[in-house]
């Protein structure tokens, strides 16, 4: 486990500054699975919000003198330590690509996930909605070793696919 | 893992099933069989015969080995046993024309032949069974259109075991009070669980798929194809008590035979109800050629169910074999004629450009096919069918085999035109130099992970 990042805005605070973008900064130099450990004047209420919209929990404690620590965890730090694995959907990263074939006429949604998957790198997920599952492309998928996974939503009207693009032959 | 590989020998089915449905219509042009000869004639049950295993059965069969893995959304088990239960209905199928040909006094064929025969149909039919039961029951969850073709499975082995007692019958393996009765009341309950059970049956299933699909309509959902399926089931559990009375006492049971019959016309209103709901929702708004065909196909099932209840109660003859006929080439062979229509181009699209997909340009579905000279066949067809079923209602031999001719012609011309869509004869140009498919064989080699 890598030690947490600790960074202080009490100085900035004191000085009447807005910390937010340095929180941001530290952020963006964070390892993978690593932690920001931030100490402020007051208990940042309004970051907690922003924080777990980027996927980061938080644990707020008092210091003496009124200052408080607060220790951001990202909360799937074990998915983003280990590789993207295509028989697991739980380790995919977020889709990078969203196509609506919802409306358009078979078989034009095989078409046009495979010309999408064709241009995106090894590792790179394309999310899907179709008006029904989309049987014949599954083998074709297969075929060119791109990995899926989808169901249909709690209606039962939308198919909601999402594909792993494969390595490039 | 929920997929639908193409079935490498659905394309031999119906090829297979095509040759047959032209021997048949060839026979009938040629005045062979009704209504030159008796309705009970070996010469007419080798028609019936080649048009009811030969053409409808391998054309469902093919069909369901590719559209069962759509319907449950699961791979099809025992995809291997294919080639085995075609090669013995073939041969189930050679054997028991043969068999009706000896009965018939041809020199040097026992009849022997007829319940051997109906053997190997029967070994064929349980191996295909078998696929399509386990296929069924390996899915987590059954809809609706799949239980349909589960009866029409349980429905097709009943078919073949009556068959198969008709024919221990009419060879004379067995005689007595049971034989005569089972020739006289039992070809009708055999004709039913074949025409309604099984192919109709089956067929609703899948259309409730297949032209929602085409059509991009919403599924049916709700009550109404729930009873649609109910009212079919009561429909054969009536036929089946009526087989039970007749097993048990060697009697008719005409009560069962009229409730059977209630259920069914109630069951085929219900279903056309359910297709014309389908056309109207759908979001495809010009009609493809095929399912413009198969509002045809629907017509004739409307005219079909009318005859065989004008023949129910007036018990006239013409009407009851103008309802056959036109049952089994109108509506079951109509539909199957304009849905090959769409699924030849679409599975021979699927074998040569899926694999190009989104590397290249590639032609569409559509650009494999040319429906207005293909249009003129289909209303040649249709027209045909219902001048033979007139010509059989009024008992006009000579307009009967005109229109059996026309018929013939038209099937031809079909034909005609799937083998352009598997030549890709109909496709720009620049696709000249494409590798063509192989006619009806499985591919050579599939391939593997890249």
């Amino acid at each position: 486990m890598t030690t947490a990042l600790e960074l202080d805005v009490r100085p900035i605070l004191r000085d009447g500054g807005e910390p937010f973008g340095a929180i941001m900064g530290a952020l963006k130099s964070l390892a993978p699975g690593q932690s920001l450990r931030l100490i402020a004047t007051f208990r940042p209420e309004p970051l907690f919000k922003v924080m777990a919209s980027k996927g980061f929990g938080y644990e707020a404690t008092p210091l003496d003198g009124g200052d408080w620590q607060v220790i951001f965890t990202p909360q799937n730090a074990a998915a983003q330590s280990t590789p993207s694995s295509p028989s697991d959907p739980e380790t995919w990263p977020d889709p990078i690509h969203y196509l609506d074939c919802s409306e358009m006429e078979p078989p034009e949604p095989m078409v046009q996930i495979l010309t999408r998957l064709e241009a995106m790198e090894e590792g790179q997920v394309l999310f899907s909605l179709l008006g029904r599952e989309p049987v014949f492309l599954f083998p074709e998928l297969q075929a060119r070793g791109h990995a899926w996974v989808g169901d249909f939503d709690a209606e039962g009207e939308a198919y909601r696919l999402m594909v792993r693009a494969g390595q490039k032959p | 893992m929920q997929m639908a590989s193409i079935s490498r020998w659905t394309l031999s089915y119906f090829s297979c099933a095509l040759v047959a449905l032209v021997a048949a219509l060839s026979l009938m042009a040629l005045g062979f069989g009704y209504p030159f000869e008796a309705l009970a004639a070996p010469q007419t049950l080798v028609v019936v015969h080649l048009l009811a295993i030969g053409w409808l059965t391998l054309l469902m069969m093919g069909a369901l080995l590719q559209f069962l893995p759509v319907l449950v959304g699961h791979e099809l088990w025992g995809s291997r046993l294919a080639p085995v239960a075609l090669v013995l209905v073939l041969a189930g199928l050679a054997l028991l024309l043969s068999g009706f040909a000896a009965i018939d006094g041809w020199p040097g064929l026992p009849s022997a032949l007829l319940p051997i025969g109906g053997l190997v149909l029967l070994a064929g039919f349980c191996v295909a069974a078998a696929v399509l039961m386990v296929t069924l029951l390996r899915a987590e969850t059954l809809p609706l259109p799949a239980a349909f073709v589960g009866v029409g499975v349980i429905s097709i082995l009943v078919t073949a075991v009556v068959g198969e007692t008709l024919a221990a019958a009419l060879s004379g393996m067995i005689g007595g009070e049971f034989s005569l009765a089972l020739m006289t009341h039992g070809v009708s309950l055999h004709a039913g669980f074949g025409l309604g059970g099984w192919l109709s049956f089956a067929a609703m299933g899948v259309s409730y798929r297949l032209v929602s699909m085409f059509l991009v309509a919403p599924e049916r959902k709700g009550n109404w194809p729930k009873a649609v399926f109910w009212l079919g089931g009561m429909a054969l559990a009536a036929l089946l008590m009526a087989l039970g009375v007749l097993l048990a006492t060697n009697a008719p049971w005409p009560a069962g035979l009229a409730a059977a019959g209630a259920a069914a016309l109630a069951c085929i209103g219900a279903y056309l109800a359910d297709m014309v709901g389908l056309y109207r929702t759908r979001r495809r708004r010009a009609l493809e050629l095929h399912t413009a065909a198969a509002i045809g196909a629907f017509a004739m099932l409307i005219l079909g169910a009318m005859l065989l209840t004008i023949g129910a109660c007036t018990a006239q003859e013409g009407s009851i074999t103008a309802a056959v006929f036109v049952l089994a080439l109108g509506w079951l062979s109509g539909l199957g004629l304009a849905m090959l229509y769409k699924i030849i181009p679409f599975l021979t699209w699927l074998e040569c450009f899926a694999p190009l997909m989104g590397r290249m340009a590639i032609p569409r579905v559509q650009d494999l096919v040319c429906e207005d000279r293909a249009a003129l066949f289909f209303w040649m067809y249709f027209a045909a069918v219902a001048v033979g079923g007139t010509a059989l209602f009024f008992e006009l031999s000579p307009l009967f085999r005109m229109a059996t001719t026309v018929q013939l012609l038209a099937t031809l011309l079909l034909i005609g035109e799937f083998f352009r869509a598997r030549r890709l004869a109909d496709l720009p140009l620049q696709w000249c130099d494409h590798p063509r498919p192989r006619l009806f064989l499985p591919a050579r080699t599939t391939r593997r992970h890249t």
